[in-house]
């Protein structure tokens, strides 16, 4: 009988030690910002030295996206992003990339949108300070941030299946879309796999 | 003598579960893990990945979703091996989920698989929904890659680790469950 409730306070013991264990590996990321509640403002610097803020751009659609000059999968949307830019550039859109890896360095982010193309800013998160704000795991990974600087979306650029595979669905399109109208997105809210963010 | 008498239990339980899976009697659950066999390579549907995580209970599991394609999973791999021929397939289980397309299995995801000599279960995920796979593996998985997930013997999620591991950092997990 004693064996059995040292056996079982052995059990309870482990469960219990074992259960804050449940949760992410990355324990300084924040959550992600709710849709409808007001993006968290900025202050980086572009691959040209210019400095942007969010608040710069209040009255304006922007899109944020959490990106990678190594990441498949944020390369693959890259060229996607591109025409998203160039279609929306006429309502004033605002396309900014935000490079939150630890390991990459401004020079080499300016050299892959050089060879590559892009032809949005984009921004080096120093210390991934930005990416923990917006409690951002992924690349590619989007935020859609309305005129009224509240958050429209948040997620994946598209439903595509593979890296460098165009979705039949553009999530980030229709999400511009609705809040160029004033409109809800729908949906307000897909996962995207793709890369980890490299944090410091 | 406790040790002989346990080790007749465990090779009475593991011939009646064959025989009953062989003779078709197994449930689905036996046979999903069946399936699973150590190097084995092959598609995946998510109906297949919660049979498996249901069916593996009474050991510790570890999942691995990977790709190809990603710098950090392949440079984990290593690790997991490691990892796997440790604990071999008695108490601990690891299957690796890959992201790569199913049509480049052949092509690319053997080739890789057989070039690290990568001894544990692979399977391709044929359906890509990150919400119906969460269900899956009933881990609110975010969709980067790499992430290791680590069951207890009772099928509980204990740990859902983001970005790239260890075997280190897998055997601190591991070991308090064992």
């Amino acid at each position: 009988m004693r064996k059995n409730i040292l056996r079982f306070t052995t059990v309870l013991a482990l469960s219990l030690a074992v259960y804050p264990l449940c949760g992410c590996a990355s324990e300084s990321v924040g959550a992600a910002p709710a849709i409808g509640s007001v993006v968290p403002d900025f202050e980086m610097k572009d691959t040209a030295g210019l400095t942007h803020t969010l608040k710069q751009y209040a009255g304006k659609v922007v899109v944020l996206e959490m990106c990678s000059i190594e990441c498949p999968w944020s390369r693959g949307a890259d060229p996607h992003i591109v025409e998203l830019a160039a279609k929306y550039a006429p309502d004033g859109v605002v396309v900014l990339g935000i490079d939150s890896h630890k390991s990459t360095t401004t020079d080499q982010i300016k050299d892959y949108a050089g060879k590559t193309g892009l032809t949005f800013p984009v921004l080096k998160d120093v210390d991934n300070q930005y990416a923990d704000v917006l409690g951002a795991k992924t690349t590619p990974e989007v935020y859609v941030v309305g005129k009224d600087g509240k958050l429209v979306y948040h997620g994946a650029f598209d439903d595509r299946e593979q890296p460098e595979q165009k979705g039949k669905t553009s999530f980030v399109d229709n999400a511009v879309a609705a809040a160029l109208a004033g409109k809800a997105a729908d949906p307000a809210e897909a996962k995207s796999w793709g890369c980890s963010i490299k944090r410091k | 003598m406790s040790i002989l008498v346990l080790r007749a239990c465990r090779a009475f339980i593991t011939a009646v579960v064959l025989i009953g899976t062989a003779a078709g009697c197994g449930s689905g659950k036996d046979a999903a893990v069946s399936d699973w066999a150590p190097g084995s390579v092959g598609t995946v549907t998510v109906a297949d990945i919660a049979a498996m995580v249901e069916g593996t209970q009474g050991r510790v599991l570890v999942l691995n979703f990977w790709a190809t394609w990603c710098a950090p999973c392949v440079a984990e791999m290593p690790e997991l091996a490691a990892f796997y021929e440790r604990y071999g397939a008695d108490d601990v289980v690891l299957y690796g989920l890959s992201l790569d397309a199913p049509d480049v299995l052949e092509n690319t995801v053997k080739p890789f698989l057989k070039d690290k000599k990568i001894p544990f279960a692979v399977r391709v995920l044929a359906e890509r929904d990150i919400e119906a796979v969460s269900r899956a593996v009933r881990a609110e998985i975010s969709g980067a890659l790499p992430v290791t997930l680590v069951y207890d013997r009772k099928g509980g999620l204990v740990r859902m680790w983001e970005g790239a591991i260890t075997l280190d950092a897998l055997d601190e997990l591991v070991k308090p469950l064992l």
